[in-house]
């Protein structure tokens, strides 16, 4: 096989873990993603012109894929309707305007000096569920993609990998789906999924309630409480939405299984190889319809693997039932039932199989095959963000109009019910691609096909450079590990074809890469670094380390200068962006962050009469540290230590006072 | 222009690489002119057909195991009877009806030993047929590359990626 041919294929295999339910992402839009036309949107695709291309790209686009659209219906769902529409707050950052492909930081007054300016960020809140397929968390994403958190993303070689680490081309590669991100995206299927929700969940639950305590100190009419309130429940929605991609993964057919794998990367050449070549694998087991279905050659083959195998090319509607014994089906341990399932790309009726509404997942149609999954879809989501908002200061109210289709037996988003539910093995065998019929239109051939290749294949993409022993080697054991689970899926299909084991993966390691189960500790226990750690009181640290790159700095930081010294930077746990971001949610942490120093700078900045932007972040930034006749400072009505207070006292209000502080009148 | 397609016939996966050809049969076709099927395809892919070309037959233990494996495979049909299923297992030395998987009569003999030993067809198929012993060569291939890559696929717990 010459190198297109090959180049062809890693198109299709490499890239194929990532996309779940469809993530699409148009470049710098300037209209927001809107819930009533996300469904045209996802119908008509996005073009090559319009498409993020980069990794850059994706953290300034706006998102339009299934993901953004399931996460919108869950908030109306759940009665939260008008959340759908909330945009993430303003934010001075230390670029230029946003949509210049400028860095997009958010910044801080030491660092800001004279050049802030205000990102008017456009990102809608149900987008947010799209951002766990082009960044490595929320935190990435707000920084634009333009660090890696990764470690051992870039290289196996640790001095390659630091290098590259705060570079725009390592930032890139680092951010590639089809030879990093896709490595590492066993967080996406079966027990890695739902710890990574979990810890989402949790931390939007500590945003959320501390949100309610610090607003209750407030004054209840005054509209610096209101815009307090209002932030900290958006920051803890913006967690619970990213979360709700791990959500909305396992839910798509093409998730129910506990592929192989570990978040972290591994820290040798042959276990970067290993770990693609079962990246890959997993990839073709999930399905690779949205990266065929393009090449009408192999579109015969497109409605295939977990996400929707069966019918292939010869389906006609009257075929239907003689090929119930294809369709992918899914169940829960503690129960006989069974249901149909679809996956990734079969969303909406016009994209579902044969574009038909009664093979959409989210059919209108009640008598869809496929309507008890998206209904437990649906509640399961709807159960998520309903809880962040009722633990939090509810702004918009009590929640109104919960949708009926919500099943009333499923509580919270960490019952059983939204987690345990796994493909039959019967579903296993079609999904894998493992029979032998040799039919012409039967993935199999593909499969096979593919096996030869994958280790060539994710050695190139990799860039990770092996002796030919190790590639025998890594060759030899796929063909072994592969046959071996080919066969316990056959046996568990013919024993137990309604059963779920198979899915489970408990005896077939690959590439000794075991269950997904094995390793969600490394999630649970905040080794990821480039999630968001597990407690929001890790988010911040008191120390303090010099640098001049990202390089320089652990994993989980990046390398922030300042306007006066730029090349004498300090490392910033990357977390930091989502407290600045959501600034006046975060005000309790401020109120004891902020010096007098950077407030000054910032005054200096404003009464310097060069950027309006600069007078709107220092009396912003002030605003909670400013006392005057009419009451206490908002920091200590919080109870926080301030270090720095600003005005005299003797001002009509808080904002004249700090209006007074920033433009000397 | 007929299309023709290269790959594993009545194989499991790779672990055998017999190249068959097969025609498209009239029932599985769909119903479009191939030249257009093909027309986004890279060049390189074209020819008188799309090839999904394996690498030749390599007749290595590894592949001779895989042929038998998937013999066996193919005894695990849904639906059959544990009757119907010793019975297959007990005649994996004789040709499929279709494809080249087959067992050697050492790995037939095998399987019925262990079979008669443990009294129990899927201890008796892991004991035989899957552990390989009864091909020559085969546990010294799959066990090298275990040995070179320094992996114990039994005991993954908490290492990650398996390395040892």
């Amino acid at each position: 096989m010459n190198r297109s041919a090959a180049l062809f294929a890693i198109a299709f295999f490499a890239a194929a873990p990532a996309v779940a339910w469809d993530s699409t992402c148009v470049k710098y839009g300037n209209t927001l993603y809107g819930a009533s036309d996300a469904a045209k949107r996802i119908c008509a695709g996005s073009d090559s012109t319009t498409a993020c291309s980069t990794a850059q790209d994706e953290a300034r686009g706006v998102r339009v894929g299934e993901h953004a659209l399931l996460a919108s219906r869950g908030l109306a769902a759940a009665g939260l309707a008008t959340l759908v529409s909330a945009q993430l707050p303003s934010y001075a950052t230390t670029g230029t305007p946003f949509g210049t492909g400028a860095s997009v930081t958010p910044g801080v007054p030491g660092v800001l000096g004279s050049s802030s300016s205000m990102l008017r960020h456009r990102t809608t809140l149900p987008e947010l569920a799209e951002v766990p397929d082009a960044s490595y968390g929320l935190a990435d994403f707000l920084l634009g993609n333009e660090h890696c958190f990764a470690r051992g993303a870039v290289s196996s070689d640790a001095t390659r990998d630091r290098a590259a680490r705060g570079t725009a081309d390592g930032a890139t590669t680092c951010h590639d789906f089809s030879s990093r991100m896709g490595s590492v995206n066993s967080t996406h299927f079966g027990p890695q999924a739902k710890a990574s929700y979990v810890n989402y969940h949790a931390l939007a639950l500590q945003v959320a309630g501390r949100c309610r305590a610090d607003v209750a100190k407030l004054p209840a009419s005054d509209a610096y409480t209101a815009k307090v309130a209002s932030a900290c429940e958006l920051e803890a929605m913006a967690l619970e939405v990213t979360g709700q991609h791990y959500l909305q993964d396992s839910w798509s057919s093409g998730h129910m299984w506990q592929r192989w794998g570990t978040p972290l990367f591994e820290t040798t050449a042959d276990g970067r190889v290993r770990q693609q070549v079962v990246a890959m694998l997993s990839g073709l087991i999930h399905g690779w319809r949205s990266l065929a279905q393009d090449y009408a050659v192999v579109s015969y083959w497109k409605d295939d693997q977990l996400c929707m195998p069966g019918f292939f090319s010869s389906y006609t509607p009257a075929e239907e039932a003689r090929h119930t014994s294809e369709l992918v089906r899914f169940g829960f341990p503690a129960s006989a039932t069974r249901y149909a399932a679809g996956g990734d790309d079969y969303l909406l009726s016009c994209t579902a199989f044969k574009q038909s509404e009664r093979w959409a997942v989210a059919s209108t149609q009640s008598d869809s095959p496929l309507r008890p999954q998206y209904r437990r879809l649906l509640t399961c989501s709807a159960r998520g963000v309903a809880e962040i908002y009722e633990a939090g200061p509810k702004t918009a109210g009590a929640r109104r109009n919960e949708d009926v289709l919500l099943e009333s037996g499923i509580r919270t988003s960490l019952d059983d019910g939204c987690w345990a539910q796994r493909v039959t093995n019967q579903s296993m065998v079609l999904g894998s691609a493992v029979s032998t019929l040799a039919r012409l239109d039967d993935p199999a051939l593909i499969t096979r096909w593919a096996i030869e290749r994958l280790p060539w294949m994710a050695s190139t993409v990799t860039t990770e450079t092996i002796s030919d022993a190790t590639w025998t080697a890594i060759r030899d054991r796929l063909r072994v590990d592969f046959a071996a689970y080919g066969l316990a899926i056959r046996q568990a299909a013919a024993l137990r074809p309604e059963g779920l084991d198979a899915a489970d993966l408990a005896t077939t390691p690959l590439l000794g890469f075991g269950a997904n189960g094995q390793q969600t500790a490394p999630v649970s226990g905040g080794a990821v670094t480039y999630m968001e750690k597990p407690q929001r009181a890790q988010w911040v640290t008191s120390a303090v380390t010099a640098c001049t790159g990202d390089g320089d700095c652990a994993s989980d930081s990046y390398c922030e200068g300042s306007t006066t010294a730029p090349s004498a930077g300090r490392c910033v746990l990357k977390e930091q962006a989502i407290l600045r971001v959501f600034r006046h949610g975060e005000v309790a942490h401020w109120c004891a962050a902020d010096t007098a120093s950077d407030l000054a700078a910032l005054s200096t900045a404003c009464r310097s009469g060069r950027s309006a932007d600069a007078c709107t972040t220092c009396i912003e930034w002030a605003r909670p540290h400013a006392k005057s006749v009419a009451a206490a400072t908002t920091c200590a009505t919080l109870g926080v230590s301030q270090s720095v207070v600003v005005g005299t006292g003797f001002e009509a209000s808080a904002d004249a006072s700090a209006n007074k502080f920033c433009r000397g009148n | 222009m007929k299309l023709w397609i290269v790959a594993l016939a009545g194989t499991f996966v790779a672990a055998c690489s017999q190249p068959v050809e097969f025609e498209r049969s009239a029932s599985t076709s769909p119903a479009v002119d191939p030249s257009l099927e093909l027309a986004r395809v890279p060049a390189s892919l074209h020819g008188d057909g799309f090839a999904l070309r394996v690498a030749p037959p390599t007749g290595d233990a590894i592949e001779v195991w895989g042929l038998c494996l998937a013999r066996v495979a193919d005894c695990y049909t849904p639906g059959s009877s544990p009757f119907e299923r010793e019975a297959c297992l007990r005649r994996t030395d004789s040709a499929p009806a279709f494809g080249e998987n087959r067992c050697s009569s050492a790995c037939r003999a095998n399987f019925e030993a262990e079979l008669a030993h443990l009294h129990d067809v899927e201890a008796a198929v892991d004991a035989s047929y899957k552990h390989g012993r009864c091909v020559e060569g085969f546990k010294r291939m799959s066990e090298g590359a275990l040995e070179h890559l320094k992996l114990n696929p039994r005991a993954l717990d908490g290492v990650q990626g398996g390395a040892q």
